[in-house]
């Protein structure tokens, strides 16, 4: 259009600064000053936030006890498939020798358990878990559906595999006194996931809403019995639910099991002092249990 | 002859065939052609074709599969139609296939649309020609017909200014004897007119009724493509008359000063050679040809420049195949010289296949990796994800796995890489043709150009080959001197008698007594006119030669306004001559001349015309004067021409000779004039042998030229002409400037050695200070070998004599050497000859002729074909792995500008073959520094910038899966979201990059005029090599180690200050995403030279559309109407909330930018390149402006040199020593001397010391200033 135009009323070329290739512009100059300046504004930067963390991290306390061997006749005990469904527990005592101030946070880590797949990560479906059709399992292969034809809720890999075991944390005050250490099963997990990504059917009668459906074969309760005992926290909306449906990005991870309500003893945080660890074990592989305070969070 | 053996009941006329394919047998059988006046029956029975033209490739209905077909043929298509079928595999499928098809459809699409634009025209220019008007006799009735309609054999009757609708026999004219003229611009591109005869039998077929009773019929040969032969024979009434190219009417020209004419239609249609064109036109596509390096590996990029041409415009296709016809090619010949240039090896550019290798590479180590860990680990973790049903073993999951990575991998080289090429180059040839600079005012023609392939190509030209006359000089003609009978005319004198000297001009020779002479011709020797005012015989008898032998037609439009259409700017320049001395060219007949003479009007009658061609190099009229003597005059060539004198005129020779000599030697052209008497009995008998010649069927051209061949013959002396080339401007400046650059420039003209040899010296070619000019001149092969073995014999000696102090050039070869010879010091020049040159192309010579010829700094080859010009390309192709422009203005030079890699057309007064041809445009040679030193620098430079910025984001990008890889167990589990990686090369990253591409400069434009030197990187290929090619995937997998690595170990350990994990995939993905954008962003705008306001808009645009989208992607109402494809609601929010992931991001970023900033500033100060040098002395030239003019001023106190332009005969021997000055010619040369301030060539050559050093001295420079 313009080439024709122009061709009518002369072929001279226009004189923008664009078409004459002399656009206003600056040009990029490596020049010492302003390279050694850039330099230092980084190290500076780098070195004051580096040294920021480095203290904050030193505030911060962890324990970490590996139950994997401890347990490990329960585990032996869930090799055999016959054994599925015999409880199995197993306690281990650990000793605090400082207190935790603040915000405690107790975590299961897992190592080895690849939960970034390919097949494993795609093997959910987000429609089912929204509550829009409990029956929409055409992404969860391999568990879409039971034996017989019945849909799985929730389907997929993923879920299959929650870890479901049990662990009640104890405060032993003196050799014979020991207190369950209060933990909050709420507020495990993002915002978006509670309120948009996982959503019940309806809140009335979970059962109802999930019949026709079946559980995955490696649950030992179906999905509307997670937490029996809070109906908010239960169906697709359990907390320990959501927070492995959210996969982790390497085979080692660690996921949030529980806060500690700052209550009674526990009001400034875990007193320092005996402590054990009563497990109900269900899982394979390699498991280990994680506390820790967060004094900075950032 | 195919004779059908159906025939038609009916005559079918009304629907011509659908294609062309029907048609072809026809045209490859037929032996004769016989054509019957108003007879359609029976030339319907040959079947021959249509009149109706088909350009187009598609309809409706064929458009979509066969443009898709065509689109399919790319190998790129395939490619990324193959990765798309496997990611339909839901086994291997490890991305959706929306992330192949999103870009591949785009790619297809835009194609698609282009070409059915291309089409659309098509159809509508072959619709406007096919229904354009023309007057059929039918039945004895006029009628309007359309073009398509018209049928062999019809008689159409054409009127002034109309298009000849198909190939006609011309039968009768208004004008007298069937005379008609006709314009061939749209054939040939020459704009002069033309004449055409009816034969005398036919031009009384004036009227209609007449002509209806006309049932003559022609045989003549099938269709061809010779656009200028034609032999035939017209059965009439029992008689024979024979015809040639003289009575035809090819379709495409124009009628012009003739009001009607009748032809009789011969052939209808086009010929053969545009249907085998079309062909080859259509498999070119949007992204040709660097895919074709990317894939096919390097040396099989070349680009169908026709092509091209042919695409852009239905109108220009059609010249392009006329212009075929014109070339005399046949088809088959045009498609080996096309599918040469296709396939020869091109050393620019070159992506390195190994990438493919890489990426298989790649892919086996992971799908090692996951038969291992499928082995090791999986087993165990079978329980939670059991294998799919057509897995049985991890050898097979690992097979899997490696397609699974191929798709993931070939991001690497994603399909907007092409795409963003063509856009960038289509830019360039934008930038090409706005430029302002390269347009030409007289001529009002801007540069154009016609590829948009070989932009880059421009910044690595190493050899140029240019034509003369036309490029060179400006193909405008000057009578400059004459030779009568042994006195010279023409040179200027003075008052006082004596040669004048330079620059002062006496007044030119007033013609104000002739009322018909032409006020713009000049000429400053009083002397020849007062020769014909005194009524000097010799000289009358060589002006009236010179007013009757010629091919000029006039024109007068007023009584007195004489103009003159001549079919060579030499003709026209010597009957303008003869017509301001007082004879003057009037009019002609078919049969008579009238000429002027000093105030009478004399009519003679023109016997015949021995017209010129390329063999004979002469021609000659022969007249009967009113006395009734007749007379044969003769003008040729003077190696023709001096065989054929009588040899009584053996002194005057002599004298002429000399002055022919002269005037060589003054880059002159000149002609012979002669004449001989002829008695009425010779040459009746004479006339009676030429009909009987040019009656005859076979072999008419030769025997015809053999009875010219007798009667020119013993023939009397009568002078010479001189005729001035004049140099197109700035021709001088521009080659010194490319000699700078380390362009050879060669020069092959079909002149004569010392026209061109001079013409060499006086566009500083050759120069006197050039250690030798070497001149073969061999006939034999033993001579020029044995010339060449001497020149080669001088070189070496002289170099080693020179010993190793040449450090320079010797690292310039060191690079590429092939022989010894390319590090010789000290500058030689080679002259070859088109006869010896005709040997040294020999397949046994042609390596010692290139070795020799490549150790010159300058070759000139003289009287060269056109065949031989495309030959010595074609050569500099095959050995040297360089990049070739041959430029030229004329038809002689199509050949060579199809052969080079870049074409460069003079778009100049000859006609347009060239151009048409070309791959570049414009109107003068001193554009070519631009074209070459400014836009093809910027454009390779931009390109490599491009393509090394490119392969590094891309790397960056992908390689991170393959670090992921050692993570997911080798599952193919990619790092980021899916639509990241579909957006990332079509929209995040896209535009900056490209953006770069078009706009990106490192020193302004006056400086790479200034300082040559920088165009030395394009020819070594220094920015974009191997070596660069691996630096920048280096660095791209340098960034990807810590894009990975970094958000690793960050993530292992933390948790988000809610104690909520922060670990997980989804994260993960969007810090990796999150940082390489930002890296990428960071390092463009390193990488940007130049920062206009594009590249802020489009670099800050780009990283605010990343987070615009990202906040989209993850939002809640995208995720509730499609959740499953949605999975990453409210990760954004959730995570780039985090100051841990932000603090991670600006680690990634200032680890991966401060080692690239680092090195290159230390680069920048260690070991700075030119274009830094440049740089930085602009920047400091800037602060102290006048401190360092008088810094300049010191600098040049070398050598001054002046009056260079009068001692360059020194080493030239005889010719100047004949005691004869060279006034004219070195009076051009010295105005150009003086014009510029102080001596130009020593500021030159300082500069050129200047930039030779810099590599090495150039780092302690800028840090003095």
């Amino acid at each position: 259009m313009e080439e024709t135009s122009q061709h009518c009323l002369s072929r001279l070329p226009d004189n923008s600064a664009l078409k004459q290739q002399k656009l206003p512009a600056h040009r990029l100059c490596f020049t010492a000053t302003r390279v050694l300046s850039v330099f230092f504004t980084m190290a500076t930067f780098c070195l004051c936030m580096g040294s920021i963390l480095i203290v904050s991290a030193r505030s911060t306390q962890a324990i970490e006890i590996n139950y994997t061997r401890t347990c490990a006749n329960c585990a032996k005990l869930r090799e055999t498939a016959s054994n599925f469904d015999k409880e199995c527990t197993c306690s281990i005592p650990f000793y605090l020798s400082e207190k935790m101030m603040g915000n405690v946070y107790m975590y299961y880590k897992l190592q080895g358990f690849h939960q970034n797949l390919y097949r494993y990560i795609r093997s959910r479906s987000n429609r089912q878990l929204v509550g829009k059709d409990v029956k929409a399992v055409e992404d969860c292969s391999p568990f879409k559906t039971s034996n017989n034809k019945t849909p799985i809720v929730p389907c997929g890999a993923i879920a299959n595999s929650m870890f479901n075991d049990t662990i009640i944390l104890s405060y032993n005050i003196n050799s014979s006194v020991q207190i369950k250490v209060p933990m909050l099963k709420t507020g495990l997990t993002w915002w978006t996931d509670k309120y948009i990504k996982f959503q019940n059917p309806s809140f009335k009668n979970l059962a109802d809403e999930f019949r026709g459906t079946t559980k995955p074969p490696n649950w030992p309760n179906p999905i509307y019995e997670l937490d029996k005992k809070d109906p908010r926290n239960n169906g697709f909306l359990n907390e320990d639910f959501i927070v492995w449906m959210r996969p982790a990005a390497f085979p080692t991870f660690k996921k949030l099991y529980g806060r500690l309500n700052q209550t009674h003893h526990f009001i400034e945080g875990l007193p320092a002092g005996n402590y054990s660890f009563n497990i109900t074990y269900n899982i394979l592989l390699s498991v280990s249990f994680w506390i820790e305070n967060l004094a900075v969070g950032f | 002859m195919t004779v059908p053996k159906e025939m038609p009941e009916k005559w079918a006329r009304a629907r011509p065939p659908p294609s062309w394919s029907r048609k072809k047998p026809s045209w490859g059988t037929e032996e004769e052609r016989r054509a019957r006046a108003n007879d359609r029956e029976y030339n319907e029975k040959f079947q021959y074709a249509s009149n109706c033209i088909k350009t187009s490739k598609y309809n409706i209905l064929t458009f979509l599969p066969v443009n898709l077909f065509e689109q399919f043929q790319e190998v790129a298509n395939t490619y990324f139609l193959f990765l798309l079928i496997l990611q339909l595999i839901p086994q291997i499928s490890s991305l959706s296939w929306f992330t192949t098809i999103v870009p591949l459809v785009l790619v297809l699409t835009i194609t698609a649309v282009k070409d059915a634009t291309d089409d659309y025209f098509r159809h509508k220019s072959d619709n406007q020609v096919n229904n354009r008007q023309s007057q059929v006799l039918i039945n004895g009735i006029l009628q309007q017909e359309q073009w398509m309609n018209v049928c062999v054999g019809d008689i159409i009757k054409l009127e002034n200014n109309q298009f000849v609708a198909a190939d006609l026999l011309l039968l009768s004219s208004s004008e007298p004897h069937g005379l008609c003229y006709i314009e061939t611009a749209e054939l040939d591109g020459e704009t002069n007119m033309k004449v055409r005869q009816a034969i005398p039998v036919t031009s009384e077929l004036g009227d209609i009724s007449k002509l209806a009773k006309f049932d003559g019929e022609v045989i003549c040969e099938p269709p061809n493509n010779k656009l200028d032969k034609f032999s035939g024979t017209l059965y009439w009434k029992e008689n024979k008359f024979p015809l040639s190219n003289q009575n035809m009417l090819l379709r495409g020209c124009v009628l012009r000063n003739t009001e009607w004419c009748f032809g009789l239609v011969i052939f209808a249609g086009e010929p053969p050679s545009i249907q085998r064109k079309k062909g080859l036109l259509s498999s070119q596509c949007l992204y040709s040809t660097l895919l074709s390096r990317i894939l096919k590996g390097p040396h099989v990029a070349q680009r169908l420049r026709a092509g091209q041409a042919g695409t852009r415009a239905s109108g220009q296709f059609l010249k392009m195949s006329e212009l075929l016809r014109a070339q005399g090619m046949n088809a088959s010949q045009m498609y080996l010289v096309l599918r040469a240039s296709y396939m020869s090896p091109s050393p620019v550019l070159l992506i390195p296949p190994q990438i493919f290798g890489f990426l298989v590479c790649m892919g086996v180590i992971l799908a090692i990796g996951n038969a291992i860990w499928e082995h090791e680990v999986g087993t165990r973790f079978q329980v939670y994800l059991p294998w799919d049903e057509a897995v049985d073993s991890a050898f097979f999951s690992g097979f899997l796995s490696f397609w699974s990575y191929i798709i993931i991998l070939n991001t690497v080289v994603p399909i907007s890489l092409y795409v963003s090429v063509e856009v960038i180059r289509l830019g360039h040839s934008y930038f090409i043709n706005w430029d302002k600079k390269m347009f030409c005012m007289k001529k009002r023609t801007p540069a154009e150009a016609r590829t948009t392939t070989l932009n880059e190509e421009l910044g690595q030209v190493e050899y140029i080959f240019s034509d003369k006359t036309g490029t060179l000089t400006q193909n405008i003609m000057v009578f400059n001197k004459c030779s009568i009978y042994g006195r010279s005319y023409g040179d200027v004198f003075d008052v006082l008698g004596h040669k004048a000297e330079l620059g002062e001009k006496p007044e030119p020779v007033d013609f104000s007594f002739n009322p018909l002479a032409d006020k713009k011709f000049l000429f400053w020797d009083p002397s020849l006119l007062e020769a014909v005012k005194i009524g000097d015989p010799h000289t009358h008898e060589f002006f009236r030669l010179l007013s009757l032998c010629h091919t000029v037609m006039s024109e007068e439009k007023n009584e007195g306004e004489l103009y003159y259409k001549a079919q060579s700017p030499d003709e026209g320049a010597l009957v303008t001559a003869a017509r301001n001395f007082g004879f003057v060219f009037r009019s002609r007949t078919p049969k008579t001349i009238t000429v002027h003479e000093m105030g009478t009007a004399i009519t003679y009658q023109l016997l015949a015309i021995l017209d010129f061609n390329n063999i004979r190099k002469r021609m000659s009229v022969i007249v009967r004067n009113p006395e009734g003597k007749i007379r044969l005059y003769c003008k040729g060539a003077d190696t023709i021409l001096l065989d054929r004198l009588h040899h009584s005129t053996q002194e005057l020779l002599s004298t002429t000779v000399d002055h022919l000599n002269e005037y060589a030697g003054e880059g002159l052209r000149t002609l012979v004039l002669a004449y001989r008497d002829l008695d009425e009995e010779y040459y009746e008998e004479w006339a009676e042998r030429r009909l009987q010649a040019s009656l005859a069927q076979d072999s008419r051209e030769d025997r015809l030229a053999s009875i010219y061949e007798e009667v020119e013959n013993n023939m009397m002396l009568l002078g010479a002409t001189a005729i001035e080339d004049k140099l197109q401007q700035g021709v001088p400046e521009t080659i010194a400037l490319l000699t700078l650059a380390n362009i050879k420039i060669w020069v092959l003209t079909g002149d004569k050695q010392e026209t061109a040899v001079n013409i060499g010296y006086s566009c500083k070619m050759l120069t006197d200070d050039m250690t030798e000019v070497f001149i073969v001149t061999g006939h034999t092969v033993l001579e020029v070998r044995e010339e060449l073995r001497k020149a080669r014999e001088k070189m070496m000696d002289s170099s080693r004599s020179v010993g190793n102090g040449f450090t320079y050039q010797e690292k310039l070869s060191s690079s590429k050497l092939t022989s010894v010879l390319e590090a010789v010091a000290g500058e030689y020049a080679l002259v070859i000859n088109g006869h010896s040159l005709a040997h040294a192309l020999e397949a046994d010579m042609e390596l010692e002729f290139l070795e020799t010829a490549c150790a010159c700094k300058a070759v000139i080859c003289c009287r060269v074909t056109p065949l031989q010009k495309a030959q010595v390309v074609e050569l500099v192709k095959k050995y040297k792995k360089a990049v070739t422009l041959a430029i030229g203005d004329g038809a002689n030079d199509v050949s060579m500008i199809k052969t080079a890699h870049i074409g460069v057309g003079i778009s100049g007064q000859e006609g347009i073959q060239a151009v048409l041809a070309s791959d570049y445009s414009f109107s003068q040679f001193k554009f070519l520094q631009r074209l070459l030193l400014v836009h093809g620098r910027w454009s390779y430079l931009r390109m490599c910038k491009f393509l090394c910025y490119f392969f590094y984001k891309n790397f960056a990008f992908t390689m991170v899966h393959f670090w992921f890889g050692f993570f997911c167990g080798f599952s193919a589990q990619t790092v980021y979201d899916q639509y990241f990686i579909t957006l990332y090369n079509i929209v995040y990253t896209s535009l900056p990059v490209l953006a770069m591409g078009v706009f990106d400069q490192d020193v302004p434009e006056q400086r790479s005029m200034e300082y040559p030197k920088l165009y030395e990187p394009g020819q070594l290929n220094l920015l974009f090599n191997k070596r660069e090619f691996f630096i920048c995937i280096a660095q791209g997998i340098y960034t990807s180690v810590l894009m990975f690595f970094i958000p690793y170990g960050v993530f292992a350990e933390a948790t988000r200050d809610d104690g909520t994990q922060l670990a997980d995939y989804q994260s993960f993905a969007v810090t990796v995403a999150t940082s390489l954008v930002i890296v990428v962003s960071v390092q463009i705008g390193l990488d940007t030279g130049y920062w206009t306001a594009i590249n802020h808009f489009f670099i800050w645009g780009s990283l605010a559309v990343y987070f615009a989208i990202l906040f989209a992607m993850h939002s809640n109402g995208l995720f509730d109407m499609f959740p499953n494809q949605f999975r990453f609601v409210g990760n954004a929010q959730n995570t780039l909330a985090q100051p841990t992931v932000w603090l991670t991001i600006v680690l990634t970023t200032v680890v991966c930018i401060m080692p690239v900033v680092a090195f290159r500033f230390l680069r920048l100060n260690l070991k700075p390149d030119l274009s830094d040098t440049v740089r930085y002395t602009q920047l400091v030239r800037k602060k102290q402006k006048a401190q360092h003019r008088c810094m300049r001023r010191a600098g040049r106190t070398g050598s001054r040199r002046s009056g260079y332009a009068f001692s360059h005969q020194e080493g030239f021997g005889e010719l100047i020593m004949s005691g004869k000055n060279m006034r004219l010619s070195s009076l051009a040369l010295s105005s150009f001397t003086t014009r510029s301030s102080s001596s130009w060539i020593e500021s030159l050559r300082r500069k050129k010391s200047d930039s030779a050093s810099s590599p090495s001295g150039g780092a302690d420079k800028p840090l003095k200033g």
